[in-house]
């Protein structure tokens, strides 16, 4: 990202943390924070972008679990599922990988803040959904094919 | 001649009695009072208001109910009932200690002496006016109204026209419970749940508007090298890794993201 001459603007929330005086010393950055309050409507990141991270991280958690069970069952080991930390980061880094492109432009789109037409908030809103559904599915599929006594809704948090 | 014992009629069956009564005209008084085992003058009073008693809600308590009990404090209630409502207007939170203390506020006002302001009048109370516990659900209300969302969008698309699409970013943090057992299981057995794993890490993400760029998540973990990351050199790590002892987002874990983002 260091690269030369490119000037971004940065679309932050209202977080207390967030607000640091440090715009003088960016010179290459230019921070809008959003008006406060506002963050659930229009932030990108708010309007689905987390929500599929978090989607994609659940994927991976699961399928680890699967694969731990069955390995588990094969070699009569213990029922103590090795999950760290070193485990998790991986994990973030690909669900991170993992939401797509459309994922974001979609988000993006239906916060309204884009200079689009409206129109396209309403089919962005429906893409979301429909992205956030199969996703559901698939992860339903996974655990309904465990067919095990361990199992978990796809919807949980 | 044998005592009848005192019966009184549901709202229901009160309901019955006045149908049967339009079905066969014919059948006097004494007739539905020996059907029904009450007596003579009670059906003849129940006959005489025989609109409300056809017309009630049966599912309601209207229909279970025998005696009516009039509202003792109608007066206040009313007063109350109207304050309620406004307070709930405003979306102000209402509980029933507040409700209880509003009243004994307005009894005092119209000298009802009696009024105690007891839990059995609150139940009452509440059902009466159909308030019921509700959980609050979600931020939404904290948003502010749609006109000063609607123009904060049009000053946010109006900064964008200046920039590409691929130099506008947003990064925002989540928290994210990264070995939360699942709470729910299949299971043929009762099970006793563990004690929910809450180890938290958060999450920052930052990517551009279309969705060409995401930068490498950061996350903030309690520990500076916790025990499966000991011997790992954390440069090779996939996420950039920060920590501190609440594993917020901190000011200078910020500072350090813009930076690298500079």
């Amino acid at each position: 990202m260091r690269k030369a001459n490119r000037q971004i603007l940065l679309l932050l929330d209202n977080a207390p943390v967030h607000k640091l005086n440090h715009d003088n010393e960016l010179t290459n950055i230019t921070i809008r924070f959003f008006a406060p309050n506002m963050t659930s409507v229009i932030q990108p990141c708010d309007a689905g972008i987390i929500a599929s991270f978090k989607a994609q991280y659940r994927k991976l958690f699961i399928q680890q679990r699967i694969n731990f069970l069955d390995t588990a069952f094969e070699n009569d080991a213990g029922n103590v599922l090795e999950y760290d930390i070193k485990h998790a980061i991986y994990n973030i880094a690909e669900a991170w990988t993992n939401v797509t492109t459309n994922t974001i432009i979609n988000c993006w789109r239906k916060t309204g803040i884009l200079p689009l037409s409206i129109t396209n908030i309403e089919e962005a809103t429906q893409a979301i959904q429909a992205e956030c559904q199969k996703e559901c599915l698939t992860i339903q599929q996974l655990i309904n094919g465990l067919n095990l006594a361990d199992s978990l809704s796809a919807n949980g948090k | 001649m044998v005592k009848r014992t005192r019966k009184q009629l549901t709202g229901v069956q009160k309901k019955k009695l006045c149908e049967r009564k339009k079905e066969m005209p014919f059948l006097s008084n004494s007739d539905l009072a020996k059907e029904f085992g009450i007596g003579k003058s009670t059906v003849q009073g129940i006959l005489a208001t025989s609109n409300k008693w056809i017309n009630i809600n049966e599912a309601s308590m209207e229909g279970t109910r025998r005696k009516e009990r009039p509202i003792k404090w109608q007066q206040l209630e009313d007063a109350l009932w109207l304050w309620a409502s406004s307070v709930l207007d405003r979306g102000l939170d209402l509980t029933g200690d507040i409700i209880k203390q509003k009243a004994l506020f307005y009894a005092e006002r119209m000298g009802f002496a009696d009024f105690k302001g007891s839990d059995g009048w609150l139940t009452g109370f509440k059902r009466r006016c159909k308030l019921v516990q509700v959980v609050k659900h979600g931020e939404a209300a904290s948003a502010p109204n749609q006109e000063l969302v609607d123009e904060e969008r049009q000053s946010i698309q109006e900064e964008l026209t200046r920039w590409k699409l691929d130099d506008v970013f947003n990064a925002d943090e989540t928290g994210l419970f990264w070995a939360m057992e699942p709470s729910r299981t299949l299971s043929d057995r009762k099970l006793s749940g563990h004690k929910a794993n809450k180890s938290r890490v958060t999450v920052f993400l930052i990517t551009n508007a279309n969705g060409s760029e995401k930068l490498r998540p950061l996350v903030i973990h309690k520990y500076q090298t916790p025990r499966p990351l000991r011997n790992i050199n954390k440069s090779n790590l996939p996420v950039d890794y920060y920590w501190n002892g609440k594993a917020y987002m901190q000011v200078n874990v910020r500072f350090v993201i813009i930076t690298n983002l500079y």
